[in-house]
């Protein structure tokens, strides 16, 4: 039973050595790519990927632990911290879209196009530099300020001496959701579907947010799985957790695949011609692999790996389930975002290696939170029924 | 009444501590045919009754692939076919428009076999029961758990059975007969 930070553990050093090697391989990676005279579209479209990636995860931890909060659950109390950790990198997402900024001429091509393309034209309202550079400035602001409030609370835990760090984020949890679905939403739009901005899609929100939750619990049951291994959740993290997790897994893959359909069916059937061009052209040019490979390898194969129920039991199983969702996301957002700079397809070093860049860059901060925060919330009023949890 | 048969021996217990023991050391004395009647579900006491694993996830997975082919089947036959229509210029038959229906069948299905599939395996409706009459038996549902081990079963003798009931401290140990 350790319920202390892991400072100084080889669970930390392994991390932040990873991380590090992480940020070496991909920096190196990308500066190679740069210095060959790579197209400086493909450049920043394989940083968009890398950067929504690792700042989607990040947010929608702190939603998960906002959700355990809003749900009383008890089941994730000693998990929730895990899930923090990741979320101590969302303070940092500004950081990140400072380049996408810098270049926003580059990378959103209607904000050159938006006066001469009579489509686009009505959109000014909304697609502006002005009000753009508000709305991601807002995001983030909002988005630190929830991470205070809600994750701070649960830190405030740990050393407070009655409930009411508790009761506050009970009292939030739900008002922040809607602000996490409004948030989540308009940056999907405003950071991905504005790529293409003659398409739209109203549900593409949705579709951002069921992929982010599948890949932060699939993130959540791979940190699990090692300090289990490691011994570190000893007396905290039993089967039912991992069972519970791997439920959540299930449902949510499919959540994602009945999204992405309905968002498809309906293009499909309908067949206007602003919305068809969206998947006319991610159905050729090569593209057509990354299609079929998101609907095989984010549905059918994780739903019929985690259909039984004792698999959800069974670590390794869960691991090679978790690794694959993570590997599943990446695709399914470079699908989002490739097709854009080009009709054919290309995929090789520049998108790898930046990709690899913003997981250590990740990795780095979660590395830090693990040896900053405790690892159990402590004082948590739930935490003896998580350790109870029966599923 | 001289043409009875024995049925079981039910004995009632009061603690379910005395209950999960009993019902493992009935397991181990190699009691097949017993069950254990409680008024709510007692975490474990499948476990150390030794009951096995259900087949009605096979049974629901049955359901699921029978509705499933059935859609495609429905779709592909009458829409492509046996009547075919020319709908909006759409393909007489398309993966994409039957998934909304396949889902449909599938979930329905796979919900009728679970449903059906746990009656037949509850053995359901059973209209009669020798235990029913047994007022110690109908205290099941109130506050009492009540151990029967049957007399089909291969081990079974009236003295040594009702013996190691009592042993295991079930007050009110009978015999039901029919």
């Amino acid at each position: 039973m350790n319920s202390n930070s892991l400072q100084g553990t080889p669970f930390v050093a392994k991390l932040q050595k990873l991380a590090i090697a992480a940020i070496i391989i991909g920096a190196i990676g990308f500066a190679a790519s740069f210095a060959m005279g790579e197209d400086i579209h493909r450049l920043l479209a394989d940083y968009l990927i890398g950067y929504v990636y690792f700042a989607g995860i990040s947010v929608t931890a702190m939603f998960f632990s906002a959700l355990q909060y809003l749900a009383r659950a008890g089941w994730g109390a000693s998990l929730r911290r895990i899930a923090e950790n990741f979320a101590g990198f969302v303070p940092f997402i500004i950081i990140g879209l400072i380049p996408i900024f810098l270049f926003r001429e580059e990378l959103f091509h209607w904000i050159h196009e938006i006066a001469e393309d009579p489509m686009l034209m009505k959109k000014t309202w909304f697609m502006n530099e002005t009000f753009f550079g508000v709305r991601l400035l807002l995001y983030c602001a909002l988005w630190f300020l929830m991470y205070k409030y809600i994750v701070g609370n649960s830190k405030k835990q740990d050393t407070a001496t009655d409930y009411t760090p508790t009761y506050k984020n009970l009292k939030r949890a739900a008002p922040f959701i809607i602000l996490y679905a409004v948030t989540i939403t308009f940056a999907a739009f405003d950071l991905l579907m504005s790529l293409e901005p003659h398409w739209y899609s109203t549900i593409f929100g949705v579709y951002f947010f069921a992929g982010n939750f599948v890949a932060t619990l699939s993130l959540l049951c791979i940190f699990t799985i090692n300090l289990h291994k490691a011994g570190h959740l000893k007396g905290y993290v039993t089967l039912e957790h991992f069972h519970d997790i791997g439920k959540l897994m299930f449902a949510f893959t499919i959540f994602w695949t009945y999204i992405a359909f309905s968002q498809y069916f309906l293009i499909w059937y309908a067949n206007m011609p602003e919305e068809t061009i969206y998947y006319t052209k991610r159905l050729q040019g090569g593209w057509e692999y990354f299609g079929w490979g998101s609907i095989f390898l984010h549905f059918i194969v994780p739903f019929a790996t985690l259909l039984r129920q004792d698999v959800k039991r069974r670590l390794p199983i869960m691991m090679f389930a978790a690794c694959l969702l993570l590997f599943a996301h990446y695709i399914d957002l470079c699908w989002i975002v490739l097709p854009v700079f080009s009709e054919i397809l290309r995929f090789g070093l520049p998108e790898v290696s930046a990709w690899v860049l913003m997981f250590g860059a990740f990795m780095f901060v979660v590395a830090r939170q693990f040896s900053t925060n405790n690892l159990i919330a402590k004082n948590d009023p739930y935490i003896k029924e998580s350790i109870e949890m029966v599923s | 009444m001289s043409n009875t048969q024995p049925v079981a021996v039910l004995g009632n217990f009061k603690d379910p501590n005395l209950l999960m023991n009993a019902a493992k050391r009935i397991r181990e004395s190699g009691y097949q045919d017993f069950d254990i009647y409680t008024p709510y579900p007692i975490h474990g006491l499948d476990k150390a009754m030794g009951v096995k694993r259900t087949i009605l996830p096979y049974i629901s997975f049955a359901g699921a692939i029978f509705g499933l082919s059935n859609a495609l089947f429905l779709m592909q036959w009458t829409g492509a076919e046996h009547y075919k229509l020319n709908i909006g210029g759409k393909p007489l038959f398309a993966l994409q428009f039957s998934v909304p229906v396949a889902f449909e069948l599938t979930v329905l299905c796979t919900a009728l076999f679970t449903f059906f599939g746990l009656w037949g395996l509850c053995k359901l409706p059973t209209w009669y029961s020798p235990l029913q009459h047994d007022a110690g038996f109908k205290s099941a549902v109130d506050d009492t758990y009540v151990v029967s081990i049957f007399a089909k079963d291969q081990r079974f003798s009236l003295e040594a059975t009702t013996k190691l009931i009592k042993d295991l401290g079930a007050d009110d140990v009978r015999l039901i007969e029919a």
